[in-house]
């Protein structure tokens, strides 16, 4: 799902919002993505990236005028949150 | 700067790995490099061709509305049996479109034909031959001068024999000799070049070519064509006011034009009122359709290019397990493995995409040797590295995070041996 949103950053579509767009929202796809690998192997920065990217991405949107506050990914990613955050105390703080 | 001095071994580390394995490096960088080079080969098309169509844009006016027979675009349905016994525009209906309108700020009329246009021994072929009126200049941007001067005032009105010509008209009877001040023969009569235009290039709106013009005064052409040929084309120029919208210009313009042609209500209009955007739009649909087929094959490829990358660099840590452990037990960190591969795998994406620029600023190269007015921007140049830095960030991250979570024991033990 991260890497196909990844390749729809380089869409026209996202390019017509502005010139430097696709670059900053493939940069927080890619981001995702990492935390995504961290909390497979249940990781607390895993969790943590996760988060940062999550505000990183819905700010952008903002900016952008691009944001949809009752969106699926938006709802996937909160329910997500919320159950990491219940789990973060039993992951691992190493890297 | 301890960070910094590892930053730097883990180069030089990700550097080494790579120059040893060429072959397999060209390999596996070629899917990017075609990726990159398909996404941003198509975003230069359409950036260079937006461009263009703004500049043509520009030049019909984006704000002037044209009064003709025939409308720009048709629909489905097209009734052209409709548009048939129109009538077509004249200055009467431009005079009082002058004393009528508010929200025109000036209007200009033209009439044409095609011709041949000669002097002596010299001829060019198919010249749109132009009867101008005098606001013409005021109203669209494409008179643009590059040597001597617009008509004047008197000129227009009594209709003298003075004519603006295209480059390449300029050109074809001139030969590099200067063009001024020389009669040439157009519709049969002698004309005094006053002016020649600027290159302008061919527009992608519409038919014009101002490079193959011939511009007269409409007082002096109209002695020279039958003004009653209904298949001779004629148009009315309205530019708006400023703050004045196009939607606006043309509400008044139907009102105007519908009452000096005493259309009763229950009667459609017999004229067109044309605006450059109506071309605009066609073409904006047609290359955002290229724009999408482009990307679809460049994200492929990309994803593909992706994927080879990441196979490669789980092959790389296979190879280096043994070297990882050795690494590890001498005291080195997990994060220093995970740069040194990540810094790989960035490495051989990066140079992919340059190579796919590099190929793209070859084609701009090439296509602009040949006229094509190509533009690869620094924007999409970025775009292309952004890309592929960040497609080797994520192809190169998991076989990186493996190779970093390895137990230096078991990592020194393994006996994995390349050919």
């Amino acid at each position: 799902m991260v890497i196909l949103n990844f390749l729809i950053a380089f869409s026209p579509s996202i390019k017509k919002i502005n010139e430097f767009y696709p670059a900053l929202f493939s940069l927080v796809m890619c981001l995702q993505f990492i935390s995504l690998v961290g909390i497979w192997y249940m990781k607390r920065w895993g969790v943590e990236l996760f988060v940062v990217s999550f505000f990183a991405k819905d700010i952008l949107s903002i900016c952008m005028d691009d944001f949809s506050f009752g969106g699926l990914s938006f709802i996937i990613s909160v329910i997500l949150i919320i159950v990491l955050l219940f789990y973060y105390r039993n992951m691992d703080k190493n890297l | 700067m301890v960070s910094l001095k590892l930053f730097g071994e883990s180069f030089t580390f990700a550097f080494k790995a790579l120059v040893q394995n060429k072959l397999r490096s060209i390999l596996s960088l070629l899917g990017i490099t075609i990726g990159i080079f398909s996404i941003i080969a198509v975003f230069t098309f359409i950036d260079s061709f937006q461009l263009s169509l703004q500049k043509d844009v520009n030049n019909l006016g984006s704000n002037v509305i044209y009064i003709e027979k025939w409308p720009w675009t048709f629909g489905k349905d097209y009734p052209w049996w409709k548009y048939w016994d129109r009538p077509q525009p004249n200055t009467n209906e431009m005079d009082f479109i002058e004393k009528k309108c508010k929200s025109a700020e000036a209007s200009a009329f033209t009439f044409g034909t095609n011709s041949t246009v000669e002097y002596l021994n010299s001829s060019v072929d198919n010249v749109s031959v132009n009867g101008i009126s005098d606001n013409y200049n005021h109203v669209v941007n494409w008179v643009q001068i590059d040597k001597g001067r617009y008509f004047t005032p008197n000129e227009f009105s009594s209709g003298t024999n003075v004519a603006i010509i295209g480059c390449d008209v300029a050109a074809g009877l001139f030969a590099g000799q200067d063009a001024m001040g020389r009669y040439i023969k157009v519709l049969g009569r002698k004309v005094l070049v006053v002016a020649v235009m600027k290159k302008q290039g061919e527009s992608k709106l519409s038919d014009i070519n101002m490079d193959v013009s011939v511009l007269l005064p409409a007082n002096f052409e109209r002695t020279l064509l039958d003004m009653r040929n209904r298949w001779m084309p004629k148009v009315i120029l309205v530019k708006a006011r400023q703050g004045v919208t196009n939607a606006q210009l043309i509400s008044e313009l139907r009102g105007i034009m519908r009452s000096v042609r005493e259309l009763k209500p229950e009667q459609e209009d017999n004229f067109a009122l044309n605006e450059s955007s109506m071309v605009s739009k066609n073409f904006t649909s047609l290359f955002d359709i290229v724009a999408v087929i482009g990307w679809v094959i460049g994200g492929f490829s990309i994803l593909v290019g992706g994927i080879g990358i990441a196979n490669i660099m789980f092959v790389s840590v296979k190879e280096r397990t043994s070297l990882i452990g050795i690494q590890k037990s001498l005291g080195a960190k997990n994060y220093f493995i995970l740069m040194q591969f990540i810094i790989e795998a960035i490495l051989l994406s990066l140079f992919g995409g340059l190579l796919g620029i590099l190929i793209d600023g070859t084609a701009v190269l090439i296509g602009n040797a040949n006229d094509m007015g190509l533009v690869l921007t620094f924007s999409n140049i970025m775009l292309g590295i952004t890309i592929s830095v960040l497609i080797g960030l994520i192809s190169g991250f998991i076989p990186a995070y493996t190779a970093s979570q390895l137990d230096p024991v078991e990592a020194i033990r393994s006996t994995y041996l390349p050919e």
